[in-house]
């Protein structure tokens, strides 16, 4: 029998939202990809909500694009609604969330990979990673290559794992079972056993999707209209804010009612999860109906966002009302609310169930710990959401091309970006759901916003070489102004003149005693830099995300300065690196249990070592007297 | 999570000594700024910071610059070339408890922190102070003295004010959920409609109220029970609750005298020569098929078993019987000093029968015993007297992490309340609501520490529990 064999650089495995960026990534460094799809319609597929960004997620976006990713891009030029979420709180949760024209979406994707030099897609099932014995830090094994479902080999140097939802994928809508990833599409079934036997460890997650409802069944008139924003914010900072401002689709919010909440509860034994036929346990952030319905018992409504899937398509999502009840029920129980009584389904609602791993068994710079070459990001390492799955597929990609090029890999740490604390969270803590990010999970979060991320990444994306020369001087040449305008608005002085105490009071704000920096005078709550365009007269016109920065590190500077004192602190402890080939057994005043857990976990400095639970300070304190021993 | 901040450290260094001298010790950069602001020489002058290394000096602790709290001989050792190969001042005081703790009080309030266990040696070895083959021995004191101070500071923390912690805690971090879950799911949640503010500032100043009230008891040490755990058991009218009385009046010095946790054990914590002993009374050993007094057997059973120190109380003129030979089986492995009671009544066992019973059992560990009689108060000077000896022969041990943790305790209550006036402040300055949360969790987490609990996911399980999220 002939074989079939290829030789390339990297295989990416999934064309999701993971496997996109960690291709593009990859091929961008020069390295010769291949990226396997099940099906090449299903690029940068959207199976769930229609949205790209939100609370937190929209940070990630902004970070990817900062990075040198795609996905900021491409909503950009596929979008159809845009909202700056939290805009009346602090600028740390301000997020940015776009309404996707699904398809389009897909399309533009596919268009950038298509285009991209030194990347191929290949619409093949990979069935089988290849190795061979490897000795080298924590690793005993090294990929080789991948075989296809078809036979073909490619040797490669290193894989990127992005399976999504696919592997070993079912789909549950009340009794019916159907073996099948999202949307019916073909699931991949015989790679998790190749897993298993080269020791990764697999579990089961699952996650859930509403109903799409036909349009024009739907009564808009008894719910409540919602609209994109005035002025749109791109999510690129390489889009020109003047491009974005587009003709919006409305979104409308209706609510469920106690009768809803009677029919589920009447039919709660057909459902899978309470009847125990589904294993794999779900997002708390993203309940069922039925688990709100159930967990939330005194709530009398539930929201319901009623969103469109594309402007091409009449298709709308039924946000808020996942569930995996029988199409009965389903459909008696959409038509109890309110602008839904004559709904028609498209699609049913259905829970899916798949194989991914426990990320405990990576690196921060997501290559498995046992198996040099083996990366991966994305759903399978147990994550949740486009934005974290693309997030990690770029982080992945990067790391593996480093790797092949004999570089420093590029880790993000809790202090730089939301990604590192989604890595950084998902290598080292426990998960028992699919995680989503929270900006509440950011410890630095102020630190660490939508707005900044340029001026926090774009050096380090274009030191890894996806960021180009123009748009990272750019970004030096902003960051420049930014402190320019800060010392000038500090030094200059107003004093207590007659005309700036009227404008003080025109604007009730305290009459000046003696002289105040114009700084001082922003950090006032009722003023702003606008406002104090009147009494500043030597000012010189300043772009707009200039003057976004310049004001919020004067107003919040105390804030901020007590956060980057914590981050110092933080630093120290993540500068303290620890050997990969060190040895806990040796190290007898360990307690067990640190023991054991640092075995596992495999830490790399003494900065997660501590935030592994189970490891105590004083566990700490004995490994650092450890590393100095070592280190003589 | 593990932290360096505020650099200059400080702890007793010294366990209780027979010398009646105790050594505060200050390392750090600054320890000599911070000694500074306490120590006067015997003029009254402020002239630490002229001294040359290695001396020694006389003078007085003072407070608030004019109080006078105790005479001291001070001494400075600069870096390198001290224990910790920092700047060192060590303080030389009167040895009793009170003073020392005072005088700890007083430097943290200048600016150290306390110690963490074992920081000390920490420090020299990873300055370079401490030899590197003595590498092991190093990391086996710092275990050492973490697992110590992890038993006894959840242990000696009174009921009353981890149950007052652990309520606060927890109405913490249901307002950083009700928060975090709006600015999470903003369409969902909306904060300005309620008045929020306001309550939450209500809320914030009764637990700061609250704290504000422990951190006067961790002042007076009335948060913990500290003290040598002492145990008394015996037979009903051995003569342990005249024991226990005659201690307690004998000295006059107790510092606290709590009710305890259930009738029938009476705890009392007492200084006998500067050494402090908290000491609870059992109920009578004897075989019963009452249910009440079972409950009471099983109590002081347990007692026992957490006991530094076992007191065994033998009616003499009674003879030895079954409810003995129980008490023996429960004191196994114990420190034991045995008080063989009512010397002046006619004896039916004698110390002599005592010492046969003994002889065959090797797991005792009975270090002395003593004829007395509660009556006439004869032998309880002897008792005193082997109660010292076995502390400074270090029979019994009393850790000097059980001093500094009353002073982490009250640090860390201390930042909890500093956390919560930024959170007031930040209410007041009409600041968005993202920036309460993140002195509100600083507090959350500062109090965890008092009672050994980690942030984890704690808030994530509380939004997820307390407020359906999620489309």
């Amino acid at each position: 029998m002939l074989q079939n064999r290829v030789h390339v650089n990297v295989c990416v495995v999934g064309a999701g939202h993971a496997g996109c960026e960690a291709a593009l990534a990859c091929a961008r460094l020069g390295l010769e990809t291949v990226i396997f799809t099940v099906s090449v319609d299903s690029i940068a597929l959207m199976p769930c909500n229609p949205n790209v960004g939100g609370t937190s997620k929209g940070h990630l976006v902004r970070e990817i694009d900062a990075l040198g990713g795609e996905m900021g891009k491409n909503i950009d030029k596929t979008f159809i609604q845009s909202k700056m979420l939290n805009r009346s709180k602090g600028p740390a949760v301000h997020s940015l969330r776009a309404q996707a024209d699904k398809a389009e979406y897909s399309r533009q994707m596919r268009k950038v990979l298509e285009n991209q030099e030194h990347l191929t897609i290949r619409q093949a099932e990979v069935c089988e990673l290849l190795t061979e014995d490897y000795d080298g830090g924590s690793a005993t094994k090294k990929i080789t290559g991948v075989r296809t479902y078809t036979g073909t080999v490619y040797e490669c140097d290193a894989v990127v794992l992005c399976t999504g939802t696919y592997l070993k994928a079912r789909c549950l809508c009340g009794e019916t079972i159907t073996y099948t990833g999202p949307n019916g599409l073909q699931a991949a079934d015989h790679l998790s056993d190749s897993l298993r036997d080269l020791g990764i460890v697999l579990r089961r997650f699952k996650t859930g999707t509403p109903a799409r409802m036909d349009g024009r069944t739907i009564d808009y008139s008894k719910m409540e209209e919602q609209f994109g924003d005035e002025r749109v914010v791109p999510f690129s900072f390489s889009t020109d804010p003047d491009d974005v401002q587009i003709d919006q689709v409305s979104c409308w919010l209706t609510y469920t009612n106690e009768k809803t909440h009677e029919i589920i509860r009447n039919n709660l034994d057909r459902s899978p999860i309470y009847a125990g036929i589904i294993e794999g346990t779900g997002p708390r952030y993203c309940p069922s109906i039925e688990d709100k319905v159930v967990k939330f018992a005194d709530k009398d409504r539930h929201q319901v966002f009623i969103e469109p899937e594309g402007l091409h398509t009449n298709e709308m999502y039924v946000g808020g009302m996942s569930s995996s009840l029988p199409e009965d029920v389903q459909i008696a129980m959409y038509r109890t609310v309110p602008g839904l009584e004559n709904c028609k389904i498209v699609r049913n609602a259905y829970a899916i169930e798949y194989d991914c791993i426990d990320p405990r068994q990576l690196y921060p710079s997501l290559e498995f710990k046992d198996i040099k070459g083996l990366f991966s990001g994305g759903q399978f390492n147990g994550s949740s959401g486009y934005e974290e799955a693309a997030a990690q597929g770029l982080i992945a990609g990067i790391n593996a091309a480093m790797m092949i090029l004999g570089r420093e890999a590029v880790i993000l740490d809790r202090s730089q970006a939301y990604i590192g604390v989604l890595i950084d969270d998902l290598v080292t803590k426990e998960n028992f759901e699919p995680y989503r990010m929270m900006t509440s999970r950011a410890e630095y979060r102020l630190l660490l916003r939508q707005d900044n991320a340029d001026l926090r990444l774009r050096g380090i994306g274009y030191e890894a070489g996806l960021v180009s020369r123009e748009d990272y001087e750019a970004m030096l040449r902003k960051k420049e102004a930014i402190a320019r305008e800060i010392a000038r608005l500090k030094n200059t002085v107003v004093g207590a003149a007659k005309e700036n105490q009227a404008f003080l009071a025109a604007h009730g704000s305290a009459a000046l005693k003696t002289g105040a920096s114009l700084a001082e005078l922003i950090c006032r709550p009722e003023l702003s830099y606008e406002t104090l365009a009147e009494i500043d007269r030597e000012r010189t016109p300043l772009p707009a995300d200039v003057i976004e920065q310049v004001e919020i590190e004067i107003k919040y500077e105390g804030y901020i300065a007590r956060q980057l004192r914590q981050v110092e602190q933080f630093k120290k402890m993540e500068k303290k690196r620890i050997p990969a080939d060190i040895d806990y057994n040796a190290i007898g005043s360990l307690r067990l249990e640190a023991r054991q857990k640092l075995l596992s976990y495999q830490p790399i400095s003494i900065g997660q070592a501590s935030r592994i639970s189970g490891v105590s300070p004083a566990d700490i304190s004995v490994l650092l007297v450890y590393l100095e021993h070592y280190r003589k | 999570m593990y932290s360096d901040k505020k650099e200059t450290i400080a702890a007793i260094a010294t366990a209780v000594s027979d010398s009646g001298i105790g050594i505060i010790r200050i390392s750090g950069d600054d320890a000599i700024r911070i000694a500074d602001k306490l120590y006067r020489n015997a003029k009254g002058e402020r002239t630490l910071q002229t001294y040359g290394s290695h001396t020694i000096h006389y003078g007085f602790i003072t407070e608030d610059d004019e109080t006078v709290i105790d005479e001291v001989m001070i001494s400075v050792m600069k870096a390198p070339r001290s224990y910790t190969a920092e700047d060192t001042v060590e303080i030389n005081c009167h040895g009793g408890i009170l003073m020392m703790r005072k005088i700890l009080a007083l430097v943290l309030q200048a600016g150290a922190r306390a110690a963490e266990p074992g920081e000390f040696t920490k420090r020299a070895f990873l300055n370079g102070r401490i030899d590197l083959s003595k590498a092991e021995a190093v990391m086996d004191i710092i275990h050492a003295k973490n697992e110590f101070a992890l038993r006894s500071s959840v242990k000696q923390l009174k009921g009353s004010v981890s149950d007052m912690i652990k309520e606060i805690r927890a109405d913490i971090i249901h307002e950083v959920a009700f928060i975090e879950a709006a600015l999470d799911d903003p369409e969902h949640f909306d904060l300005e409609a309620e008045g929020y503010d306001e309550l939450l500032l209500k809320k914030i100043a009764k637990i700061d109220g609250q704290i504000q009230g422990a951190i006067d008891s961790a002042e007076d040490g009335r948060i913990l029970s500290e003290g040598i755990h002492t145990v008394i058991v015996g037979k009903p009218n051995a003569g342990k609750s005249s024991l226990l009385n005659i201690l307690v009046g004998e000295e006059r010095a107790i510092v606290t005298d709590i009710a305890g946790t259930t009738r029938d054990i009476l705890e009392e914590t007492v200084t006998i020569g500067g050494i402090m002993f908290r000491i609870l009374d059992t109920a009578g050993i004897r075989s019963t098929q009452d249910a009440v007094e079972k409950i009471g057997v099983d109590r002081a059973k347990k007692a026992v078993s957490e006991a530094d120190l076992v007191l065994y109380v033998i009616d003499s003129s009674v003879p030895f019987d079954e409810n003995d030979e129980k008490i023996l089986k429960m004191i196994e492995g114990k420190n034991t000093i045995i008080l063989l009671n009512k010397s002046d009544l006619s004896p039916v066992v004698s110390e002599k029968a005592i010492r046969s019973v003994l002889s065959g059992r090797e797991d005792m560990k009975v270090n002395k015993i003593i004829r007395t009689s509660m009556k006439d108060r004869a032998g309880i000077a002897l008792f005193i007297e082997a109660v010292r000896e076995m502390f400074f022969h270090g029979e019994i041990s009393y850790n000097d992490e059980v001093y500094i943790t009353n002073a982490r305790h009250k640090e860390a209550l201390q930042e909890a309340h500093e956390s919560l006036i930024q959170v007031e402040k930040s209410i007041e300055d009409r600041m968005p609501e993202d920036f309460y949360t993140i002195d509100m969790m600083s507090a959350y987490a500062s109090l965890g520490r008092i009672i050994g609990e980690e942030v984890g996911e704690d808030l994530v399980n509380e939004i997820f529990g307390k407020f359906c999220m999620g489309k």
